[in-house]
Formats: structure tokens, C-alpha cells, sequence
């Protein structure tokens, strides 16, 4: 249940630290983390230096892998960051010497060249083209955000320095019983459909398109596509679509809620190992009151895990669903641009 | 005259050996003045909502350090050696920065073992200032509040060292009885006056009886004597119900627990006992368990003598007697026998001994994949090339813990690659697969080169079921097939833990810190680890390993080497008072 802890590849005995806490998140893959080093303050801790990696190793396998962000001076405080930050820092290029890229294939290529030097392999080939002919400069680390919104799916990095995009899942692996969940009605716009204004592209006049048609009452609302220029009829509904999806009708819950061991649960309600519940996961939620039951629309609430805090000391997770979700249509918007 | 003794670092405070010095003064503690007194610790608890329930699940996560009193008075010849013995006594006295002093404490009968505390901090207060303080001064003496801060519980005098076995020779097994007929053969129960049927079978001798409640000791008994010391283990096989299964044979008087437990497929678990200083003997053998008829009895089969007990020479399990009744520190040493072979790569693996013959080894489960091209250089005994998927299933009983495990494997590549490897861990109940954790790793290999891959985590079984077992799989997705040398599901969780080093050295010393020290991983050439060292570029994984009172199983894999060395040494700790000396226990 120790986590060991390796920074700048010194090895540091679990005795001489509080358990880290650490997170992940479903966008990104790995995210911040704190612990507190034992040492009176006038000792030298081997390889603890601002942007040192830090590795939280548990019987041989790492699970969390990130950058030293900021150092207490007075308590031995270490914070960190997640090693996909090491994305945001590189520029889209590509070559070295090269020209913008929105291809994140070549853009991740000449991350891991010098003189970057990115750690991060891609060996399960995340590629594609970010869509637009924009010359903003970009990171790496922004593109693909650009793609994954594209492709309605995610990106991160794990513990194993490797690079991923993927989408949701849709079945949950872990159930939550969380009585006292804090369900909130705001969840989402409250529209399930969308009928789009855009210029077309072989006519180049006004045109309507709309997203799919959901079951149940149809809550229609309209947006204005036209300053995106000239698209396709197929383009503006894959648009459409994706804010459908982005701002889909579902309730979330206000806080973060927090769970031991106990009861947080496999599928086949056997004690979750606290290691594997990460973000980006689907949780079950069950034990909801009839009143939360009519909130969730259902016995229990199915969410996808935005973010999980580990404490490694107790074993708590805190989690928190995916719950930035857009509350208004320019959000939403914004976040499939 | 009482026999008591009490030193702090080596000066005696009270009792038989606190007499005068040269300097002209001695010491004693009023133990009668009110405020003596020995400290205890006190619990750190914890308490946990459960799940949809009342109240909270309450948890000892630890001891707090605890604080002895002791009134501590100074006579002396004249006000001077008044003042020295002050001084001498504040010269042994710890301030929590150096090493720890050691206060031992015999009870007043002379013959109870010594109970030692391991003192941090240690104050003199202000010196007494009652009534009698005018009256002290004149008569020479002088009393001292003396506050020690030290660990929680009390630990015996002496280390316990916990030799390595015997070395396995060449494979030789005789078979005392295979246990097909019942002839020879009488049975017993503790608590029935009759005697129970015992009858012979396709499982070996069994005893059937209805129904009781609460477990049931059944004990076997061959006659005719057999010469046990004739070879350095006895292996029985024996199978028993119950969630607190006990098998021991009783050797010389005295009952022996196993030193090795490895459950078996049929339910059957397969015990290992040491033989030494047994002479010629009956065979008597005793299962305590739940033990009902149709089917729910108490059985036991293949009772042999061997000179090995490992399942494969490089993959070593062991059994280890923790003393005392808590917590203890101690050093871990894991050596190649003819101490020069360096052991290479070294997986080494503790957790609490719970009876169910858990085994990290998933190979011996293997029901589908690729063949094993036999090599006594293979931690496994071979090698599996994946070229297609290996599946081992496992039966649900020996993970009754529902705790998490680290699934992981030693590959070797001939070439330089990048590979990756799938894992997956499914539910197989009536040989149908249902819920499935899956996983893969992604991960380069250097040409020719063993390599502990860690591949995930998971609670296993993955479904609470007390049928069936877990599917464990691997498959290589990518890259040319690797070698699989060995593959494991080490347990995980509490008081579990996992080292892995790459060493180039033939021992290795792992030491488990007392309180918060940090503890070391070792590795060197010297027996008594004299010129041992740390390679941090060696260490993959410094486990955290919890050795507390009872027995802790530990499961060694080497590369390099045959039937390790794996020794122990502790102390024996306590609540408040040592029940033993550590030498005799």
C-alpha cells in the first residue's frame, strides 16, 4: 500500500515523506500532486529542484508520473504537476528549425528532438490533423486539445510516459454508493438538439443543418455557424453533434465527494484497488433517494470520472465528475472550436 | 532481596548492579514516590464510514510513542558526587537526534526475560522541591523527575535470527504412503468421543462427519515408524473447509506449522515441513477446519520426504515465525548460497501468512497458450515464447483476501525492441469468462536482458464468488515475441510488499527501520553485510516490507541463482512486558 517516491531518480524511503496525494484526470491523464518531505530544513534531499520528475512507484509499477511545480521553503512542501504539461511547453512545429504544424503526429516527432527533448512517447500513434488553416502559433499540448475536441474524444498522458487519445467509455467499471451525493439541476444546457446557421461551401449561401434528433422531448436551440466561413453540410452537423454531446442534459453534482475503499466498488462489487480508479473512468452511482433518483432520471447516475485524487496515506479518493460541463451554449461553443 | 534490574544505555538506574562508583555516588528509583511509572502506548484509531451502514469501521493505524516517569534519586559520598552523578546520568540521556539508548527492565523476581525500550528523548526535570528537599540535601540526596519519550511497546533483549533452510539438493523424494488404503491408518476428533470413520479413497484418507459448528480438529495417525531427519522436508498434501484452515504435524512431541503452503487446484493445499530434529516417529498430522460429510471432510494424501521444497529452484517461498505480539523492525537477507554468484535480477515479495496457500506463481496454473521449453535457468523453470495468448486460471480460493495484487512478468527479448504486452484478468465461473479488467504495457526491452515488466493493478478475484476462479492472460501485441520467464500476481494492500532489485552482488540486505527510520536496500559481498551498499540504479521497486507477530509468508524469485538463502533477524516486541528473551521462544 506504500507508495515509493523517485525524484530527479533519487529514490526517497517512504518514511521520509507524507503519503503523496495525486491525481488524475480525464483530460490530460495525469494531474497534480503534493506530499511533504520529512527533513529538517537545512537538509539537502538528492534531486529535488523545480521541474525534477517526480515518480510515485506502488510494488514495481508506477502510477503517477509528473514535474516538480513549486517547492515550501519551510515545511519541505512539494508540489507537482502532470507530465503532459510537458505538451504546453513545446511549440507545434514541423521541424525544429520548421514551419507551424497542425499535424500532431510530426508535431510530437520534433517535440521528442532536440532541442526539446520530449520524454513523452507516442508509440500507440496518436495522429491527425487539427482542422482549419489558421497561422496562430500553437503547443503541442493545444493541439490536441484542438484534435480531441474535433474528435469528441480525449487526450493524456499516463504513468508510462505514453501518449493517449480516446474516447468516453460507455459502460461503467466501477460502481460509487453515494447517498449523500450533492445533485445539482444545472447541469448541462438544457437543450438536446441544435439547428445551425453556416455558409455552404459549393453555393455559398445560407443553409440550415441540425444535429440528430434525440429520443424523448426535443429542446431545440439555435446557433450561428457562420463566422467559421464556408463548410460542408456533413461538417455542420458533425459540429452540431459534438455540442449536442458537449452539453448533453445531464445532471451533475455541485462538489467533489470523496470515498473510501469500502465504497467505491468493481462491477462484480468486489473492493476497488484504489490504484486503477482514475479519471476518465465511468462510475456508477448508486444509493440515490427518490429525489435524487428524479434529478439523475433513473436508480443511479452514470459519469465519466474528471477527476480522481488519491491520498495515498488513507487510500481516500476524491472524485469529481465530469462536471465543467458547459452550462451555456457560448461555452460550448467555445469548447468545441 | 529483589532481584530487579533497570539501565538506561548501560548505567544502571536501579536494582542488583546500582552501586556505588568510584566517583562516589549511586543511584535508585523511588519507586514508591508517587509519579513512576512505565508507559504504555496509546492506540492511533481511525474510524471509516461504511458503506450504507451505521456507525464507523474503527482502525488501529498505529501506536503513539509513550512516555515513562521515573523519580530518579542520587546519593552520594558529598554534594559534589551529588553533582557527577547528575552528570553522568545526563550523559547517556538521548535528545532524539543521535541514536536511540536502549532502558532495560527485570522484573523483581530476577528470572521474568527483560523488557527493553527504545528511548528518544530522555529529560531530567526540575529536581524535587517538596518537603523533604532541605532534609535531601543534608542527607546527600537528590530526586530527579526523570520524562523518557520512547517507542511504543517493549521488545526482548535479544535479536532472533531466523537461519536460512537447509540448501535443496539434487531432487530426491521417498514416499512414506500415498495414502490408498486405510490400513495403518486411525483417526480421530478432539472434541467427539467416538471415533470417526476413516475410509480410503480416490482423494487420499478421509474423515466425513455431519455437520458442527465451528471448526473441528481432525487428527491422522500412522503407525509404524518412519525416519523423518532421513531427508530435510516432509510434504503432505491435506485438504480441510473453513476459512481458518490449520495443518500441523506433530513432530517430536511438539506441533509444526508449515513452512510452506501452496494451494493446489482440487482444493487440496500442499504443506512443507522442516524435519530437523525429528527423530524416527509415528506420522501424526493434524487438520483443524470445518468438517461435514458428503464430500466436506477432512482429507489427506501423498505424505513424502524430500529434499526439496521450492516449486522451481530460482523461485523460493518460505514461511516466517514473526515473535512477540506486534509490529516489528528487522532485517531481510537473501543470499546465493556459495556467496559469490551475484543473484541478478531479485523479486522479493512479503505478506501476512493467512493460511489459504496463496502462491504469486501463475505458471503452475497455465491451462491454455504457449508450450514451455524446460530451462533450469528460467526463473519459471522454462520459457514461454507469446506468440499466442497465456492463460492461467486460477482457483478463487487462494485470493480469499479481495485485496489488490500487482500482476507482472520477467521476459526476456532476444533482440533490442519496443513491445507491448496485454494483460487481462476475467472471472471464470463454470468455465465461463464475465468480468474483465484489461490492461497493456507498453515497454522496451534491451537484447537478451531479463526484465521485471510490471503490468497493473487489480482487486482479484474481480467478482466476489466462492466458485470458479480468475482467467489471467497475456498477449503480445506488438513487437517480436518476447520470452516469459516467470509471471506473477503478488498480493498488494496492507502489510504486503514488493522489491525488486537488478544486483550485481550475490546478498542483499533489506532493512526494515524501527519507528520512522527510513530502512535501507542493500546489496554487497560479506555475509554480515559489512560491505554492503546501495545501487540506486539497481533498485526497480523498494517495497515497504511489514513483518508483524505470527507468520509472514515470503516468495523470492532470483535470477541468477538456485535456492537462496533467505534469513531473518528481529526482535521479539512486545505490549508492555517481554514474554521472552528473544534466544528462546
Amino acid at each position: 500500500m506504500t507508495v515509493a517516491l523517485r525524484i530527479g531518480g533519487h529514490w526517497h524511503s517512504p518514511r521520509t515523506h507524507t503519503p503523496p496525494v495525486y491525481e488524475t484526470k480525464v483530460d490530460g491523464g495525469m494531474g497534480d500532486a503534493s506530499f511533504s518531505l520529512l527533513l529538517p530544513s537545512d537538509a539537502v534531499p538528492l534531486g529535488v529542484e523545480r521541474d525534477a520528475l517526480v515518480e510515485m512507484i506502488e510494488d514495481s509499477q508506477r502510477v503517477y508520473l509528473g514535474r516538480i511545480n513549486g517547492i515550501d521553503p519551510a515545511a519541505w512542501g512539494i508540489k507537482c504537476r502532470g507530465i503532459g504539461t510537458d505538451l504546453d511547453e513545446v511549440p507545434a512545429l514541423s521541424s525544429p528549425s520548421g514551419s507551424l504544424t497542425r499535424d500532431i503526429a510530426v508535431a510530437i516527432a520534433t517535440a521528442k528532438a532536440a532541442p526539446f527533448g520530449v520524454t513523452i512517447n507516442n508509440s500507440r500513434g496518436v495522429s491527425g490533423v487539427a482542422m482549419g488553416d489558421s497561422s496562430e502559433p500553437v503547443m503541442v499540448g493545444h493541439l490536441l486539445e484542438l484534435l480531441a475536441e474535433q474528435e469528441t474524444a480525449r487526450w493524456g498522458v499516463d504513468a508510462d510516459w505514453q501518449l493517449y487519445m480516446r474516447v468516453d467509455p460507455t459502460e461503467p467499471q466501477w460502481i460509487i454508493h453515494a447517498p449523500d451525493l450533492g445533485l445539482t439541476d444545472e447541469g448541462g444546457a438544457p437543450y438536446n438538439m441544435y439547428a445551425g446557421r453556416y455558409v455552404d461551401y459549393t453555393t455559398g449561401l445560407y443553409a440550415t443543418a441540425y444535429s440528430a434528433t434525440p429520443t424523448g422531448k426535443i429542446k431545440c436551440a439555435n446557433v450561428d455557424l457562420t463566422k467559421r466561413g464556408q463548410m460542408s453540410p456533413l461538417n455542420a452537423s458533425i459540429i452540431l453533434n459534438n455540442l449536442a454531446k458537449a452539453t448533453r442534459d445531464t445532471p451533475t453534482w455541485g462538489s467533489t465527494i470523496t470515498v473510501t475503499p469500502s465504497q467505491i466498488r468493481t462491477m462484480g462489487m468486489q473492493p476497488a484497488d484504489p490504484s486503477s480508479v482514475l479519471g476518465g473512468h465511468m462510475a456508477r452511482m448508486i444509493g440515490l433517494s427518490a429525489s435524487q433518483q428524479a434529478v439523475a432520471g433513473g436508480e443511479y447516475l452514470d459519469v465519466v470520472l474528471s477527476s480522481v485524487v488519491r491520498d495515498t496515506g488513507t487510500d481516500a479518493l476524491t472524485i469529481a465528475p465530469v462536471g465543467s460541463l458547459p452550462t451555456t451554449i457560448e461555452e460550448a461553443l467555445a469548447a468545441i472550436a | 532481596m529483589s532481584l530487579h534490574e533497570l539501565t538506561l544505555g548501560g548505567l544502571s538506574l536501579d536494582g542488583i548492579d546500582s552501586v556505588l562508583t568510584d566517583e562516589g555516588w549511586m543511584l535508585r528509583v523511588k519507586s514508591a514516590a508517587s509519579g513512576t511509572s512505565f508507559g504504555t502506548s496509546e492506540a492511533v484509531v481511525s474510524a471509516v464510514d461504511a458503506m450504507g451502514a451505521d456507525g464507523g469501521q474503527a482502525r488501529i493505524d498505529g501506536y503513539a510513542n509513550a512516555v515513562t516517569t521515573l523519580q530518579l534519586q542520587i546519593l552520594g559520598v558529598d554534594a559534589t558526587a551529588l553533582a557527577k552523578g547528575e552528570a553522568a546520568v545526563r550523559r547517556v540521556l538521548p535528545d532524539g537526534w543521535g541514536a536511540p539508548v536502549d532502558l532495560l527492565w527485570r522484573a523483581p523476581d530476577g528470572q521474568a526475560p527483560a523488557s527493553v525500550r527504545v528511548v528518544l528523548t530522555g529529560v531530567l526535570g526540575s529536581p524535587s522541591t517538596g518537603s523533604e528537599w532541605d532534609r535531601d540535601e543534608v542527607r546527600l540526596a537528590r530526586t530527579f523527575p526523570l520524562v523518557l519519550t520512547h517507542r511504543p511497546g517493549v521488545r526482548s533483549e535479544h535479536l532472533t535470527i531466523t537461519a536460512a533452510l537447509p540448501p535443496s539438493a539434487t531432487a530426491e523424494t521417498t514416499v512414506v504412503d500415498d495414502c490408498t488404503s486405510a490400513t495403518g491408518w486411525t483417526a480421530r476428533l478432539t472434541d467427539w468421543s467416538t471415533a470417526p470413520v476413516l475410509t480410503a479413497g480416490a482423494n487420499g484418507l478421509v474423515v466425513e462427519h455431519p455437520p458442527s459448528t465451528g471448526p473441528k480438529m481432525v487428527q491422522f495417525t500412522r503407525a509404524g515408524v518412519v525416519n523423518f531427519a532421513a531427508l530435510p522436508y516432509l510434504v503432505v498434501e491435506a485438504r480441510v473447509a473453513g476459512d481458518s484452515r490449520v495443518a500441523r504435524w506433530e513432530a517430536s512431541g511438539t506441533l509444526r506449522a508449515p513452512m510452506v503452503s501452496q494451494a493446489l487446484s482440487d482444493g487440496f493445499t500442499r504443506y512443507v515441513f522442516r524435519t530437523s530434529g525429528v527423530a524416527s516417529q509415528f506420522f501424526v498430522m493434524r487438520l483443524t477446519g470445518t468438517v461435514a460429510a458428503g464430500g466436506g471432510g477432512a482429507y489427506i494424501r501423498k505424505v513424502s520426504l524430500t529434499s526439496q521444497h521450492s516449486a522451481t529452484p530460482r523461485q523460493s517461498a518460505r514461511i516466517i515465525n514473526v515473535g512477540g505480539t506486534e509490529r516489528t523492525p528487522g532485517t531481510l537477507t537473501v543470499s546465493s548460497r556459495n556467496g559469490t554468484t551475484a543473484t541478478g535480477l531479485t523479486l522479493i515479495h512479503t505478506c501476512p501468512d493467512d493460511g489459504t496457500g496463496y502462491d504469486p506463481d501463475l505458471n503452475r496454473w497455465v491451462t491454455s497458450g504457449p508450450a514451455q521449453v524446460d530451462d533450469v535457468n528460467a526463473p519459471m523453470g522454462g520459457w514461454r515464447t507469446l506468440t499466442d495468448y497465456l492463460n492461467a486460471v486460477v482457483p478463487w480460493h487462494t485470493f480469499p483476501a479481495a485485496t489488490s495484487y500487482q500482476i507482472g512478468a520477467l521476459v526476456r527479448s532476444d533482440t533490442a525492441q519496443e513491445v507491448t504486452i496485454e494483460w487481462s484478468a476475467w472471472s471464470w465461473i463454470d468455465s465461463v469468462p464475465t468480468r474483465q479488467v484489461l490492461g497493456e504495457r507498453i515497454v522496451t526491452l534491451e537484447a537478451g536482458k531479463l526484465a521485471w515488466v510490471p503490468m497493473g493493478r487489480t482487486t482479484l478475484p474481480t467478482i466476489q464468488a466462492r466458485r470458479g476462479g480468475v482467467m489471467l492472460s497475456l498477449n503480445q501485441t506488438a513487437g517480436t515475441a518476447v520470452k516469459v520467464g516467470g509471471w506473477y500476481a503478488f498480493r498488494s494492500g496492507r502489510d504486503s510488499a514488493l522489491t525488486v532489485v537488478d544486483s550485481p552482488k550475490p546478498r542483499l540486505f533489506i532493512e526494515v527501520g524501527e519507528g520512522s527510520e527510513p530502512g535501507s536496500w542493500m546489496i554487497g559481498d560479506a555475509a554480515d553485510g559489512s560491505d554492503a551498499y546501495t545501487l540506486p540504479s539497481g533498485i526497480k521497486s523498494p517495497g515497504v516490507h511489514v513483518f508483524r507477530a505470527g507468520r509472514v509468508a515470503s516468495y523470492v524469485v532470483t535470477q541468477n541463482t538456485n535456492d537462496p538463502a533467505v534469513e531473518f533477524a528481529h526482535h521479539h516486541w512486545w505490549t508492555a512486558n517481554a514474554a521472552d528473551d528473544g534466544l528462546t521462544s
